[in-house]
C-alpha cells in the first residue's frame, strides 16, 4: 500500500477548481462513489493510535455493559393545542389529510362534532381538545397557510370502533424505551391528564402517552 | 456470506463475521505471562479478561503495529465438544472493512500443518489468495488449558 495520498479529488476531481476532469467521474459520477478517494480515506487509519485515545478505550472497554430493557413501544405523536400526545401505533388505523365535517342535525354532544366520509364509509369526528379540555393553544402560532399544511385527521379503532379527530400537527412513530416512560403526577387533575397512561421525553418535548382504553370508553360515553 | 476482512503483510485475511461479537480499538493489554508468544496478553472486555492473540505474531512472529486500524476482534472461541463459548480477543492489522464472499467459492487448503490449522479454507479472486480463519482452530489444544483453565479447576 501507498503512503503518500494524492488529493487527486481536489486536482481533477469534484473539488477541483479547473477545468479539468477525471475521466473516472464519468463513470462513478462522484468521487465519494470511487475507489482511489475511499482507499485515501481508509489510509488515514494508517496511522499511530494517540495514547490518550488508546487509554480512554481501555477504561471505556473496561467498564461494565449497561444493559438496557429491550422493551419498546411504537408511539406516534402528535400536537394538539399546545400539547404534545402520543398514542399506541396500533390504534392508529390512517393518518389523512384534513376533510370537511358534515354536522349532525340536534347534536347534544359537544365532543361530536360530526361525520365525515373516509374513503366512503361514515365516521365519527370527534373533538379531542374538547374532551381532554386542551386549549386551542397560544405557543404554537403560525400563518393560517401553514396551519393548514401541518394539520391531519387521525382515524382511531379499536374493536371496530371507530373515530377520526382532527390534529395540529404530527412528527410521526417513534419508539420509546418502556421504563423511559415516567408515572403522571398525581397532582394534576385535570381531564387531559386523567386520560394519560404515562409521560416522555422526545427530545425537547414533554409527551403525553394517552391511555387508549381510557380514551375509548371515554369516547364511548360522550356519544350519549 | 460475510467476512470480516483484515490484512498481514500483503495477505488477506478473513474471519466468519457471526463469530465476531465486537471490534474494538487496540486498547492496552495485561501481560499474561505464562501464555504463549503469540498472545499478546489479556484484555479487560468489560470486567472480564479476555485472551487475546496477536495475528502478526502469530504468521509472521513479528508483533502488530500500534496503528487506528489496528484492531481487537473479541470474538466467540469453541473448541469444540463442551459446547461452552469462551471469549478470545484477535488483534488483527487493517481492519477496516467487511466482505461479502461466497462460502462455496473456498476451497480446502492443502496443506495443513497438525498443530494449528487455523487456516482452514482459501479462495483466489483476481487480486490473490483470500485465506479463511478458523476461530476455533486458533488455539492449540495444548494452549487451551492455559488461556481457559479446565472448567472443573475453574469451579474447585
Amino acid at each position: 500500500m501507498n503512503n503518500s495520498i494524492e488529493n487527486c479529488w481536489a486536482t481533477i476531481g469534484v473539488w477541483s477548481k479547473g477545468v479539468e476532469k477525471c475521466p473516472k467521474l464519468k463513470e462513478v459520477l462522484h468521487c465519494r462513489n470511487c475507489d482511489v478517494y475511499s482507499s485515501a480515506g481508509r489510509s488515514l487509519l494508517k496511522r499511530k493510535i494517540p495514547e490518550d485515545y488508546r487509554d480512554y478505550w481501555t477504561a471505556l472497554l473496561a467498564k461494565e455493559g449497561v444493559i438496557k430493557s429491550h422493551d419498546t413501544l411504537s408511539i406516534v405523536v402528535f400536537r394538539l393545542g399546545d400539547e404534545w400526545l402520543g398514542l399506541p401505533a396500533k390504534t392508529i388505523k390512517e393518518i389523512s389529510e384534513m376533510r370537511p365535517v358534515h354536522g349532525i342535525p340536534n347534536s347534544k354532544s359537544n365532543v361530536v362534532k360530526g361525520l365525515v366520509n373516509v374513503r366512503g364509509e361514515l365516521k365519527l369526528w370527534v373533538s379531542m381538545g374538547t374532551l381532554l379540555s386542551v386549549d386551542k393553544g397560544e405557543r404554537y402560532v403560525f400563518s393560517e397557510l401553514r396551519k393548514s399544511f401541518l394539520e391531519r385527521l387521525v382515524i382511531i379503532s379499536k374493536d371496530n370502533e371507530h373515530y377520526v379527530f382532527p390534529v395540529s400537527e404530527i412528527i410521526g412513530t417513534h419508539r420509546i424505551w418502556k421504563d423511559s416512560i415516567r408515572e403522571v403526577p398525581a397532582t394534576a387533575a385535570n381531564s387531559m391528564y386523567s386520560h394519560l397512561a404515562g409521560l416522555f421525553k422526545l427530545e425537547e418535548r414533554h409527551v403525553g402517552l394517552l391511555d387508549q382504553d381510557l380514551l375509548f370508553s371515554s369516547l364511548q360515553r360522550s356519544l350519549v | 456470506m460475510l467476512f470480516l476482512l483484515f490484512h498481514i503483510g500483503g495477505d488477506r485475511y478473513v474471519i466468519d463475521a457471526r463469530k465476531v461479537l465486537e471490534v474494538v480499538p487496540l486498547v492496552k493489554l495485561n501481560n499474561f505471562s505464562s501464555a504463549p508468544d503469540y498472545i499478546a496478553g489479556l484484555c479487560n472486555y468489560r470486567g472480564a479478561p479476555v485472551p487475546s492473540i496477536d495475528m502478526r505474531y502469530l504468521i509472521e512472529n513479528v508483533s502488530s503495529q500500534p496503528f487506528m486500524s489496528t484492531r481487537i476482534l473479541i470474538v466467540k472461541y469453541n473448541a469444540g465438544g463442551e459446547g461452552l463459548d469462551h471469549l478470545l480477543g484477535v488483534i488483527a492489522e487493517n481492519a477496516i472493512e467487511t466482505i461479502v464472499l461466497e462460502e462455496s467459492g473456498f476451497r480446502q487448503a492443502a496443506i495443513q500443518s497438525s498443530e494449528q490449522n487455523y487456516v482452514s479454507k482459501i479462495m483466489t479472486d483476481a487480486r490473490g489468495i483470500i485465506q479463511w480463519i478458523a476461530v476455533d482452530q486458533l488455539v492449540s489444544s495444548r494452549d487451551r488449558d492455559i488461556l481457559y483453565g479446565s472448567e472443573v479447576e475453574m469451579g474447585e
